[in-house]
C-alpha cells in the first residue's frame, strides 16, 4: 500500500482506525463463502463525514473501495476482489432515534439485526426481517443485500421494511434517499439502492418501519415421511388461502444432523419436517391453526407439535435455526447455496438437485424457506481431498442451472456478488445487464466502488473461485 | 397502426397533442418508439391518472399503448403469480384471478379500467395500500420499453429475488419517463371474506385514535379511511370476520355495516368528474393534523385522511376552487414544512387557472439524482418529457 494512501486514511479516522498490517488483515479478506482476497487496508470511520473522507482520499488515488458490515454475507460482498480498501461500519453502532408515533427507528449502519427488535420491544413493536444471521449481521449490511430471513413470507423482506437511508454515494456524495416515514416525491433511489450489494454507496443511517408485535403466535412443527408429502402440504396450506408468517422445510440429511447436535426429538426415519408459524389475534389464529393441521393431516403427517408460549415455539424452532452449524457432524466443509424455483417446481428441483449431488459424490443437505420456494442445497465435502473445492463449486453451478432453468432466479436472498455474477447471463441479456449497469453510472461508481459484484465484469477481477485451497470460509458459523 | 379519429385530440395539461397513435401491436409500438422523429411521447392507458403531471414538451405525439399491449394473463395459482401485459386492466386482472381464488389487492382511483402498467407507472395506491402498500411492492418482474426502443427486462417471475439490480422500484412510480412498461409479473394474494364497516368519530384525532387502537390490537384492517362531513369524521374500515368482535369493543364507536358506495367513494375521492384540483400528501403521523387543517383552511369540497399510510387527500371542484396565490402560498409552506420529514405534496389535478401558479411535484432535494437517472436511461427527453418532477 502507498504512503500516500495510508497518510490519507490516517487523516480521515485517526491512526488507531486504520489497519494495514497483514496479520490485521487477515479477518477481512473474507465473508461466509468460499471466495478470499486480502485488502490492503481495512478503515473504521466513525461517522458519515468519515465515511466521506474515505470514499473520496480512495477515489482521489483510484483506489477501490470495499464496504463491509459484520461479513456473513454469503455471496462474496464484503470481500476486496482488487484489494485496495475495505471500510467497515463496526464503530458506527448508534440508536438515533426510536419513534413509537411514527412507528420508525433510526440507526447507524453498524447496528445488529436483532438490535432493532430489541430496542422496538419496548413499545409493543418490532423489525419483521429476520436472516437467520440476525445476532451478528449488520442493517447496512441488510439494506445492501435486500436481506430476507425465514419470517419474509407474510411481511416481506428488507426492501419493505427500510423507508429511508442517508447514504455516502460511490462518488463521495452524501444524500437522503426516501426519507424519515412518508413517501418521498419523484423517482424511488431508495427502491434502487437497497439490494445493491454495496456498489453504489454506502448506507450511514437506516431508518426502519417498526411493527407491530402479533398477539398470538402458534408454531406447528409437523414430521413427513418424505419431502414430496410435506411439500404437497406446503400447497395444501396455501391453497387453503393461509399466508403463514413463516414456513420452513428440512429434509432428511438435514433431519438427522440437527437431531444428532441438538437433539430435538426428530424420529430417526423422518423423512422431511414443515415448520409452520401463524400469527395475528387469538380468535382468527386459532382457526388457521385448525386449517394447517388439517392440511398436515391429510398430508400424512406423522407428528404435528404446536407451541404457543415462547419458550415452547424456540424450542421448535432450535433445529431450524442451528441446522446449518449441525451439519459439520457429517463433514468437515459445506457448500451453502440460495436459489429460487416457482413454489410448483420445489419438488422436482430437488430430485435434480440431489441427483446432481450423487453425481459429484456430495451430500445434500436442504434447509428452506419453503413458502417462497428459495431453496438452500448445502453441498457437504471435505476440502482436503485433491479437487473437491473445484468440484464442489462445479456442482454449485449446475444446482443454479437448473433453478433458472426451472423458471426461477439465482439468489433469493443472499445476493448475486462475486459467486454468482458470471452465470446472470442464463437470466439476463446482453442489453438487459447494460442497461443494469448504467445504475452504476448514476451514483458515479466509475468501477472503483466493490468492484467485481452483481454484473459479470470482463478482466481484472481474477478467478479466485478457483483457487487452490480458496476454502474453509464456510465454518459452522455460516447461516441461511 | 391506425391514427385515431378521434373528433378532438384530448389535452395534456393544456396541450394539443401533435398527433394521437394507437399502434396496434408490441412491435409497431417499438418501432414508433425507435423512430426518434423528434417529438416527445406521451403514453397513456385507460387515461385515469391522464391529468396528472405538468405539461409535455411540444411538439408531442399521443400514444395509446392499450393495443399494443394487449394479450393473455399467465396465472399459477400454486405460485402465487401471475405474469401479465400492461395493457391489462386491473378489472380483467382481477376477473382472472378471482377464478382461482385470489387477488392483486391494489385499488387506485378507477381501478376496474386502470391498465396495469398506467398504475405501476403512476405508483399511487388506494385505500388496500393501509394493509398492502403500494404497487411497487408486488411486482417480481418487469420489461420495459426504452426510450432507445430497446426491450429490457428486471427481476423474475418467483416470489422471492435478488438477482440484480431492482430496477422494478424505479421504474414504479417514474411516470413512463425511463420506460414504457411492457409486461409485468406480480405476486398475488389468496382473496379473504372481509367486512366493511362504518364509524363517526366527533374529531379528526378520535378517529386516528381509533386507527391506532386496531393496528396495534393487531386488528390488520384491510383499510381505513377517514372523510370530513359536515358533522364531523366518518370512517370506512374492512376487516376480517374474526375481527370484528374484537373491533367493537375497543372502537370506542358504533361500528354498523357500510354501505355499498361507501368504499367506492373514498377510493376515486378526488377523481369524480367535477373534481377540478386535487392534492395527495404524504407526512408524518405527528403532521397529519397539522396537514389537514391547513389544506382545510382553503375550503376543499372533500378531504381524506388514510391515516396508517400517513396520507391525506383534498379536492375542490371548479365552483369552490381558492385563488391562485392563496393556494400557491399553502402549497409552499405545507412543502417546506415537509422538506425536513421527507414527505410529499403531488398536485394530481390541477385546473388551467391554476395552472401557472403550481408546480404538481415539488422539487425534492436530490433533485440532481433524479435528472442523472432520467439521463442514463432517456438521455434525449423523448419519453413523457416535462411531464414529472422538475420537469424531467
Amino acid at each position: 500500500m502507498s504512503a500516500e494512501l495510508l497518510k490519507a486514511l490516517r487523516d480521515v479516522v485517526g491512526r488507531e482506525h486504520v489497519l494495514h498490517k497483514p496479520e490485521d488483515l487477515l479477518v477481512y479478506e473474507l465473508d461466509g463463502t468460499i471466495d478470499r482476497s486480502l485488502p490492503d487496508a481495512v478503515v473504521f470511520p466513525a461517522n458519515t463525514e468519515e465515511v466521506q473522507g474515505v470514499v473520496r482520499a480512495c477515489n482521489a488515488l483510484d483506489v477501490p473501495v470495499t464496504p463491509r458490515g459484520a461479513g456473513t454475507g454469503l455471496s462474496g460482498g464484503a470481500v476486496p476482489t482488487r484489494q485496495g480498501v475495505v471500510l467497515a461500519t463496526a464503530r458506527m453502532r448508534r440508536i438515533l432515534d426510536v419513534d413509537p408515533i411514527e412507528r420508525t427507528a433510526t440507526v447507524e449502519p453498524g447496528v445488529a439485526n436483532i438490535r432493532l427488535s430489541e430496542i422496538a420491544a419496548e413499545h409493543g413493536l418490532f423489525y419483521a426481517p429476520d436472516p437467520s444471521s440476525q445476532k451478528a449481521c449488520t442493517i447496512g449490511g441488510n439494506v445492501a443485500e435486500n436481506a430476507g430471513g425465514p419470517h419474509c413470507l407474510a411481511l416481506g423482506v428488507t426492501t419493505n421494511h427500510v423507508i429511508g437511508m442517508e447514504v455516502v454515494t460511490a462518488s463521495g456524495e452524501v444524500e437522503w434517499l426516501g426519507s424519515h416515514g412518508p413517501e418521498p416525491t419523484g423517482y424511488d433511489l431508495r427502491g434502487l439502492f437497497i439490494g445493491s450489494e454495496g456498489t453504489l454507496g454506502i448506507a450511514t443511517k437506516v431508518v426502519v418501519r417498526l411493527v407491530p408485535v402479533p398477539e398470538t403466535v402458534v408454531t406447528l412443527l409437523a414430521i413427513f415421511d418424505d419431502v414430496e408429502s410435506a411439500s404437497e402440504t406446503v400447497s395444501a396450506v396455501i391453497g387453503a388461502g393461509l399466508v403463514p408468517a413463516a414456513l420452513e422445510m428440512m429434509d432428511t440429511v438435514t433431519l438427522q444432523a440437527a437431531e444428532a447436535g441438538l437433539r430435538c426429538g426428530y424420529p430417526p426415519d423422518a423423512g422431511a419436517v414443515l415448520l409452520i408459524e401463524l400469527d395475528g389475534i387469538d380468535e382468527v389464529v386459532r382457526g388457521q391453526v385448525t386449517q394447517a393441521r388439517a392440511a398436515c393431516n391429510e398430508h400424512g403427517a406423522t407428528e404435528i407439535r404446536t407451541a404457543t408460549e415462547p419458550a415452547e415455539r424456540e424450542l421448535l424452532w432450535k433445529g431450524r435455526k442451528g441446522a446449518i452449524g449441525a451439519l459439520g457432524r457429517i463433514a468437515p466443509n459445506y457448500y451453502l447455496l440460495d436459489g429460487v424455483v416457482p413454489r410448483s417446481k420445489l419438488v422436482e428441483t430437488m430430485g435434480e438437485v440431489a441427483r446432481i449431488g450423487e453425481g459429484y459424490g456430495f451430500p445434500v443437505a436442504n434447509v428452506f424457506h419453503a413458502g417462497d420456494g428459495n431453496l438452500h442445497p448445502c453441498l457437504l465435502f471435505d476440502e482436503r481431498e485433491e479437487g473437491a473445492t473445484a468440484r464442489v463449486l462445479e456442482a454449485g453451478a449446475e444446482i443454479m442451472r437448473i433453478c433458472v432453468d426451472a423458471g426461477g432466479a439465482l439468489t433469493g436472498e443472499h445476493g448475486v456478488g462475486f459467486e454468482k455474477n458470471r452465470f446472470m447471463a442464463w437470466l439476463y441479456s446482453e442489453e438487459d445487464l447494460e442497461n443494469m449497469r448504467r445504475v452504476r453510472g448514476i451514483f458515479g461508481n466509475e468501477g472503483g466502488f466493490n468492484p467485481c459484484k452483481v454484473l459479470p465484469e470482463g478482466t481484472g477481477c481474477g478467478e479466485m473461485a478457483h483457487q487452490e485451497g480458496a476454502l474453509a470460509a464456510a465454518g459452522p458459523d455460516a447461516y441461511v | 397502426m391506425s391514427e385515431a379519429a378521434a373528433p378532438a385530440p384530448p389535452l395534456v395539461a393544456g396541450r394539443t397533442p401533435e398527433i394521437v397513435v394507437a399502434p396496434a401491436s408490441l412491435n409497431e409500438l417499438r418501432e414508433l418508439v425507435a423512430e426518434r422523429d423528434g417529438r416527445t411521447l406521451v403514453p397513456v392507458g385507460a387515461g385515469t391518472q391522464f391529468a396528472l403531471g405538468g405539461a409535455p414538451r411540444e411538439p408531442f405525439m399521443l400514444v395509446d399503448v392499450r393495443g399494443a399491449l394487449a394479450g393473455e394473463v399467465e396465472h399459477e395459482p400454486a405460485d402465487l403469480t401471475a405474469v401479465a401485459p400492461a395493457g391489462v386492466t386491473l378489472g380483467e386482472l382481477d376477473a382472472r384471478l378471482a377464478g382461482s381464488g385470489q387477488r392483486l389487492p391494489l385499488d387506485p382511483p378507477h381501478a376496474e379500467q386502470a391498465t396495469l402498467g398506467g398504475v405501476l407507472a403512476v405508483g399511487t395506491g388506494g385505500p388496500l395500500r393501509t394493509r398492502h402498500g403500494l404497487p411497487r411492492d408486488f411486482v417480481l418482474g418487469m420489461t420495459v420499453l426504452r426510450a432507445d426502443g430497446e426491450l429490457v427486462k428486471a427481476g423474475g417471475r418467483v416470489v422471492k429475488n435478488v438477482t440484480g439490480y431492482d430496477l422494478m422500484r424505479l421504474w414504479c412510480g417514474s411516470l413512463g419517463t425511463i420506460g414504457i412498461v411492457t409486461s409485468v409479473a406480480v405476486r398475488v394474494l389468496p382473496r379473504v371474506e372481509t367486512i366493511d364497516l362504518r364509524f363517526e368519530t366527533e374529531t379528526l384525532a378520535q378517529g386516528q385514535a381509533l386507527a391506532e387502537r386496531f393496528l396495534r390490537a393487531d386488528l390488520r384492517p384491510e383499510l381505513l379511511d377517514l372523510t370530513r362531513e359536515d358533522s364531523g369524521w366518518v370512517g370506512i374500515v374492512r376487516l376480517t370476520e374474526g375481527a370484528v368482535p374484537k373491533a367493537e369493543s375497543i372502537a370506542e364507536a358504533d361500528l354498523v355495516p357500510s354501505g355499498e358506495g361507501d368504499y367506492l367513494a373514498v377510493r376515486d375521492l378526488g377523481f369524480g368528474e367535477g373534481d377540478a384540483l386535487t392534492v395527495r400528501v404524504s407526512c408524518p403521523t405527528s403532521a397529519i393534523a397539522s396537514t389537514t387543517a391547513a389544506i382545510e383552511g382553503l375550503g376543499p369540497s372533500r378531504v381524506l385522511v388514510r391515516p396508517l399510510a400517513r396520507e391525506v387527500r383534498a379536492t375542490w371542484g371548479e365552483g369552490s376552487l381558492p385563488d391562485a396565490d392563496t393556494v400557491a402560498g399553502a402549497v409552499g409552506r405545507l412543502r417546506a414544512g415537509l422538506a425536513e420529514s421527507g414527505g410529499g405534496l403531488v398536485a394530481e389535478r390541477i385546473p388551467d387557472e391554476l395552472r401557472g401558479a403550481l408546480d404538481p411535484w415539488g422539487r425534492p432535494a436530490n433533485f440532481g439524482r433524479m435528472a442523472a437517472v432520467k439521463a442514463a436511461f432517456d438521455p434525449d427527453g423523448r419519453l413523457n418529457a416535462g411531464r414529472y418532477v422538475g420537469g424531467l
